[in-house]
């Protein structure tokens, strides 16, 4: 079989068909070992990143900046300098926060749960889909941390114990939601950095430089692929794995509490967790593919993201839209089923009231736009991927609007009604949480492999060796072994 | 530091920083020279002026530009003084004034501050209720924009200089040797009820035979006056007994609220609608009936039974639906004689006519035709010949005698001074309050007229638009600092006593006029005394100076007979002249009508009042001109959008924003006095539009021939309440709601099923049910029947719980701070004349409360006696308890309301100034201060609660009264819509009402919340004649 490792696919193989004969490959171009090491560390290791990374850059730590800038604002003078009143009280920080806890969800669902599910298609993006969900939660996270009134006394959410013997208040859905939230982000990081292990080995090994050699030789923990090793990473993935797929379901169920709990007309309702859920997911596998497509143009890394990748996400996409879109559907219906006019009107208010464009717009971008996924043209075409994906985000966005304030800003007693308008800190906190998403992403991009090289290299058909066959060890051995690779390494 | 400077601050800027201040020349120049002079004064000082100089420390300390603590030199009692517990509130007995009608109050003072104002309930006339105005009155104590210092206008051109008193007597002895006999001497005063102001009047009329005297008042009742002179021959003052009446026919007349005699005849006229005896759980057998007809959409016109009682008719038609009424009454029998003509145009609908004139016929004797200031004297005189026929008089209306007849209409009055000052016969003029420049008919052209006296005088509590153009200015002292009295409407003398002393160094009237005619006693306390002949040795004036008023001081009443025909020949040349005149969109009619807020504008800088909420609007920060639907639509005015307008009356113009106002009278345009002043202070100017402007001698009160268009110019009212059209879905669900909020019946369905159907569904609570039955259950009844939607709730809470005001662009954002709301509904099928309703919403208190299982630290939970409580300590402003409350009755300190001037909210606070120590006198020290992040609402006056407490268990832990504890707002309630006490007390007034089969929880049966604040529904007594008023709901908000 040494020919199989030696052929060069061509990179824009499509291979998004189900062959006859088997699996399509899930790696095109130079489809050895060692070529997707070099295709992967190259990135990390060039002297310079592609100049669109500068530019991009450049962007975002403005972006950042900006947010910081009015964080110590609003920090200093108060939660006021946005547009929450009476009765819109919660405004654009739980909407970011419901958005990009959302977008965190596909990065654990594809690492996760295929992981268990044995999608070895994942492989190409799982790393890339951890990063944005361990990026999107450190978004998420300071929006809760800042929304509050008085931000530096937010640590009483905690149950620590203290001399007022004071504890939270364990029936409040804010506690569940700050515990859960809390956990999502010691999983997600644990996981993602304990699956990275093996390739910040491979980086250090071939790293040049002297700090290269001292950071990436910290962050391996002293990795040197030996089978115990390689045990116990296993073990610790799939645990990891398990436990992540339990918060995958639950992180946004919890969040989805927030309203489900309370008894706001359209909030109050028992569809929220899985609804929650179901957008969650959607919205990261829809950044995802966003973020897929252009990077694997940029950082030439289309012989390990492929076709069959891009038409993989865009078909999970296509089922999850279906599923929100029904979400969507039995809501309205529900309302009309109840019977009672406080659960009928809001529904009705978001689709001829003064936000009627909101109600339209989410029906249009998540529900109608995905379904061009139907045929494979679109699959196929990784612009149109990009610009569906970036529809969908929008589409959350504004579903977590109308939710939000929708449903508050006309709730059970006329008389309070009240527009809501937010102002320009609302606006810059949120472009400028982009800010902080990308500036960690490109950070990511540039220093951290981006494809698990090792989770890769496993699927690829050398290693699938049997026993018989030598010359697939020699090419493991030749490989694998200095850069401490291949996981199942083929025993001799 | 901010930079701005205090003359640039306008609108809506709130207290503005003494450091602001301290950049102004004049500033600087009170420091310099005022500081000193009082410092070396406090040697002698007593008490109360040691305070005084405590409170000119504390806010000379702001001028330190840092944020350093400020010295304070400090007295501790060697032996404290009896009776006098430092921190304990105590309470005085004194009276206020309001545009010439006395009120008794009652006031709060802690340690020597004044805090609180509140109606006096012994004193015979109010009872205890109190107005807005009464309530707001004690934030003027504390404003810095109060004139500080005597101010004098140099020889040359150039803005006033600081001088003090001394100065300013020196001058007057000097120039008063050129006053013989008073020739060229005009005193123009505001009006005032005071017996010791009529005496110093009488001993400068005699001290200077010559000088004139006028009196003015923008906001005048003259006009009764001029009416019974009509119709009796003589000046008398008409007192409605509104306690008596079964059938009130109201005129234009917005009794309920506004009126200084308001919180008297609210009371009166509940009595009549009170349907449960609180003592005895008992239903009343019969009810008032109110019939309005009325020019504007006035509150008590809201309170009429439907809206098929209530008529409006633009102003100059409402003589002629009288008339109408009254030919009704003669075809019917009454002795009318031919004293009021048969009009040619019937405003009225013919069968409406002849139900109110059948009703009011039917109660004879109990029933009254009532008046409004703005209806000419004609009007008022053909009432009165109603009324007489009807056998009001000494009965439902009682008549007493002016007692100042030869006084001028203040309007001509106005005309004559400004006459005298034109044609330079006035050398010398002294303005004793009241601001002409601002209110005078703008084509008397007071500010041009005031140049031409050599000497101009003014006396006032603000340097305001008069006090600019006058030569000298005399600060006035409050009436919290300073000895005087009152006169209620009926007669019943009140002493004013002072509470602090003069902060800024002010001087009541009686004293400026003292000094002014060089009189011999010059305190105020000793005038007080001459005049009411009251030696304070006596014990007559140590109990009237206890009780606040002088027994046996109130007028007996007058029983007048009509005299000649004049009334007869007046009435019928003035309907032919409005017949003539027919209203269109080309010629439409404009009414000035007194700000339900502001008065005349004299409370223009009055913070709370300018944030309150008017009760019809919902306006707060402005006086759009009101116009109603159908009009609006004929001039094309943009019903989605404020845009200005442009109104052209008489060759005079003005700009001003409209609100498009359901239920106003066709073609009428109705303006409200009292905004778009420029000197009021840095709350007051320029807030609003000046509707003086184009206010003239010709019309006063009302006038035809004004034209409207529409500019292509943006504006933004901060109503409370969305105004603007809703969509469909929106229109239907307040539809469906506002019923279920309040809930309404007529007298008729009450008696015959007194449970109106109420249904009680329990829900299942979410978490487990507390049970509360020991100790004292606190609830509170709120009935709907009597509430009249005057909003002096919501200012006394203000006053009592600290709460701070957020200035207009807040109030846009939707950040109001008032702890009650006065919620306004539209109802009817014709959204152009809907009925309105008024329904007061606070926190709920619920016991289940929804707010309470989400807060994720604890920081609000229900008390063991039932109360909802918020631990601002604990709160850290999640937010969420607000959006969990299904009633919206929680506020947030967005941003730190308490520090800083309005204009510089954004900033961050490091740079802000804290609180002025000025209005942090004001603060009720029972009540913390919310800092910024943290949720409040209203808790049922907590504090009065605990105090309570600790008096009872001091007295042998016996159990606290009912009506031991009032909150704020139950206590300033006119018309006692509002009771308070414990529900688990069977006998207790609250429980009386709470367990009425009617009573109801808001939302209860939907979300079982179990509120401790329960309604009463809203029962109307509607004739039957009058057509049948059915709805479906409510047509728009």
């Amino acid at each position: 079989m040494s020919t199989t490792a030696n052929v060069k696919l061509p990179v824009e193989l499509d291979n998004t068909f189900e062959s006859v004969i088997g699996d399509s490959p899930l790696v095109t171009g130079d489809a050895s070992f060692h070529g997707v090491t070099e295709v992967v560390s190259h990135v990390s290791e060039s002297r310079h990143p592609p100049k669109a990374w500068y530019v991009g850059m450049a962007i975002s730590l403005s972006l950042l900046g900006l947010m910081g800038v009015m964080i110590v604002y609003e920090l200093f003078t108060g939660v006021g300098v946005w547009g929450n009143n009476q009765p819109v009280s919660w405004g654009f920080p739980i909407i970011n926060f419901v958005f990009w806890v959302g977008i965190a969800h596909a990065g654990t669902l594809i690492s996760a749960i295929l992981l268990l599910f044995r999608q070895k298609w994942r492989t190409g993006i799982n790393r890339f889909a951890e990063a944005t969900t361990v990026f999107a939660v450190a978004c998420a996270g300071i929006f809760p941390a800042i929304h509050v009134g008085r931000p530096w006394l937010a640590y009483w959410l905690a149950p620590y114990p203290n001399i007022m013997r004071d504890w939270p208040n364990f029936y409040s859905p804010l506690l569940w939601d700050a515990l859960a939230v809390g956990t999502y982000t010691t999983v997600s990081v644990l996981f993602w950095y304990t699956g990275m292990i093996p390739d910040l080995a491979t980086l250090r090994d071939r790293a040049t430089g002297r700090i290269k050699q001292i950071a990436y030789g910290i962050f391996s923990l002293g990795w040197r692929g030996s089978a115990k090793h390689w045990a116990l990473l296993e073990k610790a993935v799939y645990l990891l794995a398990a436990l992540a797929t339990a918060l995958v379901l639950g992180v946004s169920s919890t969040v989805s509490t927030d309203f489900a709990v309370s008894q706001i007309p359209a909030w109050h309702e028992t569809i929220f967790p899985p609804y929650f859920t179901g957008g969650a997911i959607f919205s990261g596998f829809a950044v995802v593919l966003a973020l897929a497509i252009p990077a694997r143009e940029l950082f030439g890394l289309k012989e390990v993201i492929t076709k069959r990748h891009i038409d993989n996400l865009a078909k999970i996409l296509l089922v999850m839209s279906s599923i929100v879109l029904y979400i969507y559907v039995i809501e309205y219906f529900i309302a009309y089923y109840s019977g009672s006019s406080f659960e009928r009107f809001p529904y009705l208010n978001r689709l001829f009231g003064p936000y009627w464009w909101l109600g339209w717009g989410i029906m249009f971008c998540n529900g109608v736009v995905p379904q061009v996924f139907w045929f494979k043209w679109a699959r196929n075409n990784p612009w149109l991927g990009v610009a569906v994906g970036i529809l969908v985000n929008v589409g959350m966005w504004m579903e977590r609007f109308t939710i939000i304030i929708i449903s508050l800003h006309r709730d059970f007693v006329p008389s309070s009604w009240h527009m809501f308008v937010p102002t320009y800190v609302d606006f810059c906190t949120f472009a400028g949480s982009f800010g902080l998403f990308f500036t960690l992403f490109l950070l990511f991009c540039r220093y951290i492999p981006m494809v698990a090289m090792y989770e890769v290299k496993s699927i690829l058909p050398q290693a699938q060796v049997h026993q018989h066959e030598p010359a697939a060890v020699a090419d493991g051995a030749a490989d694998a072994a200095p850069e401490s690779g291949v996981a199942g390494a083929p025993t001799v | 530091m901010p930079s701005l400077k205090s003359d640039q601050l306008t609108g809506s800027a709130y207290w503005h920083s003494l450091d602001e201040l301290a950049d102004t020349p004049e500033f600087r120049q009170f420091v310099a020279r005022e500081f000193p002079n009082r410092a070396s004064e406090w040697l002698d000082g007593n008490r109360r002026h040691f305070l005084k100089i405590m409170a000119a420390s504390f806010a000379m300390a702001g001028l330190a530009g840092c944020r350093r603590w400020p010295e304070e030199q400090l007295a501790p009692y060697a032996h404290r003084p009896a009776n006098r517990d430092p921190g304990t509130p105590v309470h005085y007995n004194t009276g206020m004034d309001l545009g010439g009608y006395g009120q008794g109050m009652r006031i709060t003072s802690v340690d020597g501050r004044p805090i609180k104002v509140d109606g006096n309930p012994e004193h015979p006339f109010n009872k205890g209720g109190s107005d807005i105005y009464g309530q707001a009155s004690i934030l003027n104590v504390y404003d810095p924009d109060r004139s500080r210092s005597v101010l004098k206008k140099p020889a040359a051109a150039g803005d006033a200089v600081v001088s003090t008193w001394a100065e300013f007597a020196a001058f007057w002895r000097s120039h008063a040797t050129g006053i013989a006999d008073g020739q060229g001497v005009m005193v123009l005063s505001q009006a005032s009820s005071s017996p010791s102001v009529a005496d110093m009047k009488a001993r400068l009329l005699k001290a200077w035979p010559q000088a004139q005297w006028f009196e003015y008042e923008a906001v005048s009742y003259d006009n009764a006056l001029s009416g019974t002179m009509l119709a009796f021959g003589r000046p008398l003052r008409a007192m409605p007994r509104l306690e008596r009446a079964a059938v009130v026919l109201s005129l234009d007349f917005d009794f309920l609220v506004g009126n200084p005699c308001s919180v008297k005849l609210a009371r009166d006229f509940t009595a009549g609608r009170r349907l449960t005896d609180p003592a005895t759980g008992a239903l009343a057998q019969s009810m008032n009936r109110l019939y309005v007809i009325e020019s504007g959409n006035s509150t008590t016109g809201s309170y009429s039974e439907n809206v098929e009682h209530r008529m409006p008719v633009a102003a100059k038609d409402v003589l002629a639906s009288l008339c109408q009424i009254a030919a009704e009454l003669a075809k019917q029998g009454a002795a009318l004689g031919a004293a009021i003509p048969t009009p040619k145009n019937h405003p009225l609908d013919a069968a409406k006519a002849a139900a109110i004139a059948a009703d009011l016929l039917a109660n004879k004797g109990r029933s009254v035709v009532v008046v409004g200031n703005r209806q000419p004297a004609e009007v008022h005189a053909a009432a009165a010949l109603i009324n007489t026929a009807l056998a009001a008089n000494g009965r439902t209306v009682e008549y007493f005698e002016d007692p100042e007849p030869q006084r001028p209409h203040h309007f001509a009055a106005i005309s004559q001074a400004a006459a005298l000052l034109h044609a330079g016969k006035v050398s010398t003029l002294i303005i004793l309050g009241g601001n002409p420049v601002y209110n005078a008919p703008a084509d008397l052209q007071f500010g041009d007229a005031i140049a031409k006296a050599s000497t101009s005088i003014h006396y006032g509590d603000y340097a305001d638009e008069t006090a600019k153009l006058c030569s000298w200015h005399l600060p006035a002292s409050h009436y919290l600092e300073n000895w005087g009295d009152v006169r209620s409407a009926d007669g019943l003398v009140g002493i004013v006593q002072p509470l602090i002393e003069p902060i800024f160094g002010g001087k009541s009237v009686i004293e400026v006029l003292a000094l002014l005619i060089g009189d011999t006693v010059s305190s105020g306390y000793e005038i007080v005394q001459r005049a009411l002949g009251l030696p304070s040795t006596g014990w007559k004036w140590k109990k009237s100076l206890f009780d606040g008023y002088v027994e046996g001081t109130a007028w007996s009443p007058v029983l007048p007979m009509p005299a000649g025909g004049q009334a007869a020949s007046a009435i019928t040349a003035l309907l032919e002249t409005f017949e003539k005149n027919v209203l269109s969109v080309h010629n439409l009619e404009i009414v000035f009508q007194q700000d339900t807020k502001l008065y005349d504008g004299r409370f223009a800088n009055n913070g709370w009042l300018q944030e309150l909420p008017d009760p019809m609007t919902r306006m707060t920060w402005d006086n759009p001109a009101l116009i109603s639907p159908k009009t609006a639509a004929a001039l094309g005015l943009d019903p989605y959008k404020t845009k200005l307008v442009k109104l052209h009356i008489g060759g005079r113009e003005l700009t001003i924003a409209p609100y498009i106002l359901p239920g106003q009278p066709e073609f009428t345009v109705t303006l409200l006095l009292g905004y778009g002043r420029t000197q009021a202070g840095n709350v007051g100017n320029g807030v609003g539009f000046n509707t003086y402007s184009i206010r003239t001698t010709e019309a006063m009160d009302f006038e035809a021939g004004a034209t409207l268009v529409q500019l292509d110019e943006d504006y933004r009212l901060a109503s409370v309440q969305n105004h603007h059209i809703m969509s469909a879905p929106s229109l239907e669900a307040i539809g469906d709601r506002a019923p279920k909020l309040i809930q309404q019946a007529t007298f008729a369905e009450l008696l015959a099923n007194p449970s109106l159907k109420h249904e009680k569904r329990v829900v299942v609570p979410l978490y487990e049910a507390h049970h509360y039955n020991t100790g004292y259950q606190w609830g509170m009844s709120v009935d709907l029947t009597s509430c009249i939607g005057c909003s002096a709730c919501v200012v006394a809470c203000q006053a009592e719980n600290n709460i701070p005001i957020v200035g207009k662009h807040q109030v846009l954002m939707g950040r109001e701070m008032q702890w009650i709301r006065i919620d306004r509904y539209f109802r009817g099928t014709d959204a152009h004349e809907p009925e309105s309703v008024h329904q007061p919403v606070m926190c709920m208190q619920c016991e289940t409360a929804p707010c309470e299982a989400v807060c994720p630290v604890g920081a609000t939970s229900t008390s063991a006696d039932g109360i909802n409580m918020m631990a601002y300590n604990r709160c850290i402003g999640t937010r969420y308890c607000a959006n969990n409350c299904p009633y919206k009755v929680r506020r947030f300190n967005y941003l730190d309301w308490n520090s800083g001037t309005l204009k510089d909210q954004y900033e961050v606070n490091l740079l802000r100034a804290p609180m002025n120590d000025l209005t942090a006198m004001q603060k009720n020290p029972q009540v913390s201060i919310r800092m910024r992040g943290v949720m409040e609402k209203c808790t049922y006056c907590v504090q009065r609660i605990e105090t309570a407490r600790v008096v009872a268990e001091r007295q042998g832990n016996r159990r606290i009264r009912d009506g031991e504890v009032t909150p704020a707002c139950a206590q300033a309630c006119p018309t006692q819509a509002l009771v308070f006490g414990d529900i688990r007390d069977k006998t207790s007034r609250v429980a009386m009402l709470q367990d009425q089969a009617r009573s109801y929880g808001l939302l209860n049966d939907i979300l079982g919340t179990v509120p401790r604040t329960r309604y009463l529904p809203r029962i109307s007594n509607p004739n039957p004649a009058m057509g049948s008023a059915e709805y479906t709901g409510l047509g728009s908000e």
